[in-house]
């Protein structure tokens, strides 16, 4: 039995990195009393939330090998589109809610378009790409915030279901939907096989264009999802959010197994991989640790975890 | 020359009469509670050396605090990586659940923020602004300077050094942070209303020294004849400081700084600028305490604390720096 | 004493028994072929003579010393890979020296010319047409073999250069070229090891012949002493039957496919016919084209003109899915590049093209897809523990296999085979003719793209010949004398003469 458990700890590739968040998540508990209140737990499942959905989305696009460094802006300027619908011209929030989530995958799409049809590295096209939407979320707001959001959508950001916010379910569903892609559908397959190798895909007839544009189309739709549940939780549509859900994603989806070289790994994985970091970016604001060693220390646990997970793999791989 | 503004002795005056108030009168009046210790979490806008300023103040405070009354303040500083509404929401989440007696916040934008401090409300834990402007429907004290004036009195002293008459350039600082936004405007507004003044062009520096160094650079490369600058936040001056100094302009491009960065004291005393028109941030930190600590008490704290601005110039230089 | 004594030797792998209980002796100043199937242990055995994997029981004596005790002893004997491991943007020189410590060239400064000096030396030794300032992708596939020879014979201490399958992507003359460098470093007192799945090349080059089977040694024999049938029953441990002729029979139907003046990439108006049952054979030097007018064919590379019909309907170019669609499959011989999708499991590998037959509804059901898949592991008898292995741990011939039953289970009706058993046994080889046979019997059209002479003959109803992305010639097999063939192939027109 314990053999038998021992055998699926060592042959799964998500226990290394659902250790190392269980390791975090004891050592925060004995360092911070604060941790384990249920007001903080709630602090996590939300923060997480919004760059979970970041993290599915980007963690899809590196199984295809590929990146979209512009996430953020295309969350920040569809919150701000938002904003604006629902604000200056007082359009229905549902319908404006539903619009900006089409044009965050239009977004998307058009990175896709950019990528397959100018045969770009996507690093580079969405760097600039995320200059080209930020910028016009700074054309269009002159960065000041849109206030007055309509209150009805208010729950969707800022409400609760069963004692967790309601954007952590938003994410978790939207999680489900993202595995189910990936691993149950030809289409997922079809995602491994060019991030694996794209001319053995394109040799099998799989058309690499078409399912880099579905996958870039599907993260632009989950970074306006959560570009508006933001605008939805802070009640305004403010030209900054986005900013900071670049590189933690990326991260996140290395440290939970899907490499940047693509072909291997799961959303389910980087996700992990993201509550990692987002347990440590918790931790160090409740232990009071100084403004200025927190990016240092951040940074170095993360290190920490990724190393103590390729290790326990070589490790066990070993015998 | 005016150095420090009513508001701040007014100030000075309520807590003074306030403090002879409860030891004179009723035992369990407002203010009256008293605890061994104190926990109070500062939240700025970013990492920032200004903010550093205010860290200072507010831990003199604590020392003030101690001194006279024999309780232990504790300041925890507590600033966000990137000054992003979303992050320092998560910040100050992150501080009310290690439950403090109080937070001091530097709003990054009252409408983002508003949910957040309504949930610090419902916690029960009071907090204390500064440097910022109430969110709609909420009455917290704040502390702070008024913004518009600090920028007049750049404005206005630019004007002076040019007798009234020559070609300007703002520095504006990150476009969404609205205390930026308002400084360029006020300053915009004093230069519309003087004829002889012509603003020929804006740049953005996003808070950045290096920025603000390239985009000064370009824009005095663009108009060879203008005759002085003001900026718009801390960074700003020091980089157009240092690109008037590398186009061998200094003395022919008049400077009219912003707030008291050790670099921008420096350019004074070099005369590369001519002075500052400075926020007090060591201030703001000390009565943000200050007026936290009264809140915990159970006094009733003021609605705003003005904790002025000042012009720095040579004569005064010496006195900021350290 | 011989100077490598492998005493005893096994490894275990979990659940493997890779090698078991091997004795051999390497001389100096002899060529030594390992021979035996994929699988055999070859790979394993190389593993350890170079100090890459430990041996779990036995020892590795070196020189009269056991070389667990003395890692160095492993410095003494260089490996060539099988592929081509070199640094494309670098320079012939570069390369030669690489790493510059190891070479002794090292120091604080890299000095180009003097390292160019050493290198032209080398280059002169092992005859290879280049400059050494030449970047290494710009020299021919024959030369970038030489290289990695001269590249493992730069470390002085070397006494025993063990080469694996150097002439798989060679044609005839380029091998002879091989040849002659392996004959001047046995000469020169070194002992080589071979390692090839090419009979006429064992016994051109061999002193001594080792059979491994199931990783055991089934013998050692003076090459001399061993015949083709020998060694294929040894290999095997069964007789094996090596058809001479493996040509579908039934005679040639109606056309199937038509090329006209298809140009592409590297090569220029070519046109050609395939007819239902029969093997049409593609030969030339590697460089003529061949690979590249299969790919534009299929689609994979773009095709600047050209007509192509299938079956009397026009068909579209530069689209694969398009090709997939309508039964057209390329299987390339670049297995590792455009074959196998490394890091995911044979399941998944073979999967990949079921997908039509196992997702109902947009969704994979998992059971039928291990079916399906167990259907094809066993009917092309691809050897791996489970199917949930990655692929990238297979041997050659087990991922080829694995490819071609995924093509087949997607019912094609024209296969093209690009250089099909490339480092692959005697055996596995033999199958994979037969399935051709039978297919086209079935009345598949097969294309067999392939720069084994032997091969094309054996399996071949009609022969192309490119020559510098032209067609230089067509021979029906029955009237394909040798000398005509080999002329066609460089460029001789179909009179010629061998080179």
């Amino acid at each position: 039995m314990l053999r038998k458990a021992m055998g699926f700890m060592v042959s799964n590739p998500l226990s290394g990195v659902v250790g190392v968040l269980a390791l975090i998540v004891v050592v925060a508990s004995l360092l911070s009393e604060n941790f384990l209140n249920s007001y903080n737990l709630v602090i996590i499942a939300r923060s997480l939330a919004f760059i979970g959905m970041i993290t599915i989305a980007q963690s899809m696009l590196m199984i295809l090998g590929e990146l979209d460094l512009s996430l953020g802006a295309i969350g920040g300027f569809c919150g701000v589109i938002g904003g604006i619908l629902m604000v200056k011209v007082g359009l229905n929030p549902w319908l404006a809610f539903a619009l900006c989530l089409a044009i965050g995958a239009l977004f998307g799409l058009l990175n896709g378009l950019l990528v397959t049809l100018l045969r770009l590295p996507s690093l580079v096209l969405t760097i600039g790409m995320a200059g080209v939407y930020g910028g016009l979320n700074l054309v269009i707001t002159k960065g000041v915030a849109i206030t007055g959001i309509p209150a009805d959508i208010g729950f969707l950001g800022s409400g609760k279901w069963a004692g967790l916010p309601v954007p952590f379910w938003i994410m978790l569903l939207f999680l489900v939907v993202a595995c189910f892609i990936t691993l149950k559908t030809p289409f997922g397959r079809y995602m491994y096989a060019v991030g694996s190798n794209l001319s053995a895909a394109r040799m099998l007839g799989i058309r690499a264009d078409r399912v880099r544009l579905g996958v870039f189309a599907f993260a632009g739709f989950l970074a306006a999802l959560a570009g508006m549940l933001m605008v939805a939780r802070l009640g305004s549509a403010q030209p900054s959010i986005g900013d900071s859900w670049v590189l933690g994603p990326i991260a996140a989806s290395v440290i939970g197994g899907v490499p940047t070289t693509g072909g291997i790994g799961t959303p389910l994985g980087a996700i992990f991989g993201a509550a990692i970091i987002g347990v440590i970016e918790n931790v160090i604001v409740l232990l009071g640790i100084s403004p200025y060693w927190q990016s240092m220390v951040s940074g170095a646990i993360v290190v920490i975890a990724i190393s103590l997970d390729s290790i326990s793999r070589r490790y066990f791989k070993r015998d | 020359m005016k150095i420090v503004k009513a508001g701040v002795v007014l100030a000075l005056g309520i807590l003074a009469s306030a403090g002879v108030a409860s030891s004179a009168l009723a035992a369990d009046g407002p203010g009256t509670e008293k605890s061994e210790s104190y926990r109070f979490v500062v939240v700025p806008k970013v990492v920032h050396p200004w903010f550093d300023k205010v860290n200072q103040g507010a831990q003199q405070a604590a020392a003030a605090i101690k001194a006279q009354t024999g309780s232990d303040v504790e300041i925890q500083y507590s600033a966000p990586q990137s000054a992003n509404v979303a992050q320092q929401n998560e910040i100050i989440e992150r501080a009310i659940s290690t439950r403090p007696d109080g937070i001091i916040v530097d709003l990054l934008d009252p409408s983002g923020n508003r949910t957040v401090l309504q949930e610090a409300q419902e916690q029960g834990i009071p907090i204390t602004l500064f440097d910022s402007i109430n969110p709609e429907g909420m009455n917290l004290t704040t502390v702070g300077s008024d913004f518009c004036e600090q920028a007049e009195m750049a404005a206005n002293r630019l004007i002076e050094l040019l007798d009234g008459e020559g070609k300007v350039a703002i520095m504006m600082g990150v476009p969404t942070a609205p205390n930026h936004a308002e400084r360029a405007r006020c300053a915009q507004a004093v230069f519309d209303a003087h004829d002889g003044i012509e603003v020929v062009a804006t740049g953005v520096d996003n808070d950045d020294i290096n920025t603000a160094q390239q985009q000064a650079s370009a824009i005095m490369q663009a108009n060879p004849d203008l005759d002085g600058w003001v900026a718009s936040d801390a960074a700003g001056p020091v980089g157009i400081g240092q690109a008037i100094k590398e186009a061998d302009k200094v003395g022919k491009v008049q400077l009219v700084g912003l707030d008291d960065l050790s670099q921008m004291l420096v350019l004074i005393k070099e005369g590369v600028a001519d002075s500052s028109s400075a926020s007090r941030p060591t201030m703001q930190g000390y009565w943000s305490v200050i007026s936290m600590w009264q809140l915990a008490t159970g006094a009733i704290t003021p609605n705003h604390i003005d904790t002025g601005n000042i012009m720095i110039t040579p004569d005064n230089v010496d006195s900021f720096m350290e | 004493m011989a100077y490598l004594h492998v005493d005893h030797v096994s490894k275990m792998f979990p659940g493997v028994k890779a090698l078991d209980d091997i004795v051999l002796e390497i001389e100096m100043g002899q060529v030594h072929t390992l021979a035996g199937e994929n699988g055999a242990g070859k790979s394993t055995l190389v593993k350890i003579l170079t100090g890459t994997e430990k041996p779990s029981q036995g020892r590795v004596m070196i020189d009269g010393q056991d070389a667990a005790s003395h890692d160095h002893l492993h410095k003494t004997i260089a490996y060539v890979p099988q592929e081509i491991n070199l640094f494309g943007n670098m320079t012939v020189a570069e390369n030669l020296f690489m790493p510059f410590s190891r070479s002794r060239r090292g120091g604080w400064l890299f000095r180009r010319r003097e390292l160019e000096r050493a290198a032209q030396t080398w280059i002169d030794r092992f005859k290879i047409a280049a400059r050494p300032g030449d970047k290494v992708r710009h020299i021919s596939i024959s030369d970038q073999q030489l290289l990695q020879i001269a590249r493992a014979c730069t470390n002085e201490s070397m006494k025993i250069l063990i080469l694996d399958e150097p002439t798989s992507s060679l044609t005839e003359t380029e091998v002879e070229r091989v040849f002659r460098v392996v004959r001047d470093v046995v000469s020169s007192g070194c002992g080589v090891v071979f390692i090839s799945h090419k009979f006429d090349e064992m016994f051109a080059i061999s002193d001594t012949i080792s059979v491994l089977r199931n990783g055991r040694k089934i013998e050692t024999r003076p090459a001399s002493q061993l015949d083709d049938r020998q060694l294929v029953s040894l290999m095997s441990g069964q007789e094996v039957k090596t058809d001479s002729r493996l040509q579908p029979e039934g005679g040639s139907g109606e056309v199937m496919l038509r090329v006209e003046g298809l140009c592409g990439k590297r090569f220029e108006d070519v046109s050609f016919t395939l007819r239902r049952g029969e093997i049409l054979g593609f030969a030339g030097l590697v460089g003529a084209g061949r690979s590249e007018v299969m790919q534009t064919l299929f689609g994979f590379l773009p095709a600047r003109s050209g007509n192509v019909q299938l079956e009397g309907r026009a068909w579209r170019l530069g689209d694969t899915h398009y090709s997939i669609r309508n039964g057209l499959f390329y299987l390339s011989e670049e297995r590792k590049y455009h074959g196998i999708f490394p890091g995911q499991s044979v399941r998944r590998n073979i999967g990949m093209a079921l997908l039509h037959a196992t997702a109902r509804h947009g969704v994979i059901d998992a059971r039928r897809e291990r079916e399906r898949v167990g259907d094809i592991v066993r009917d092309y008898d691809i050897k791996t523990p489970t199917m949930n292995k990655n692929i990238a741990f297979l041997s050659g011939g087990n991922q080829q296999k694995a490819i071609i039953g995924r093509a087949m289970a997607c019912d094609p009706r024209i296969l093209i085979f690009d250089e099909p058993t490339k480092g692959i046994d005697i055996r596995t080889k033999m199958e994979i003719y037969r399935l051709m046979k039978v297919l086209a019997e079935r009345g598949v059209g097969i294309i067999l793209v392939s720069s084994e002479m032997d091969e094309l003959r054996r399996c071949a109803n009609r022969i192309i010949t490119l020559y510098e992305g032209k067609v230089s010639g067509e021979f029906h097999i029955d009237q394909a004398s040798g000398d005509a063939l080999v002329g066609a192939i460089h460029g001789h027109g179909g009179s010629g003469h061998a080179a």
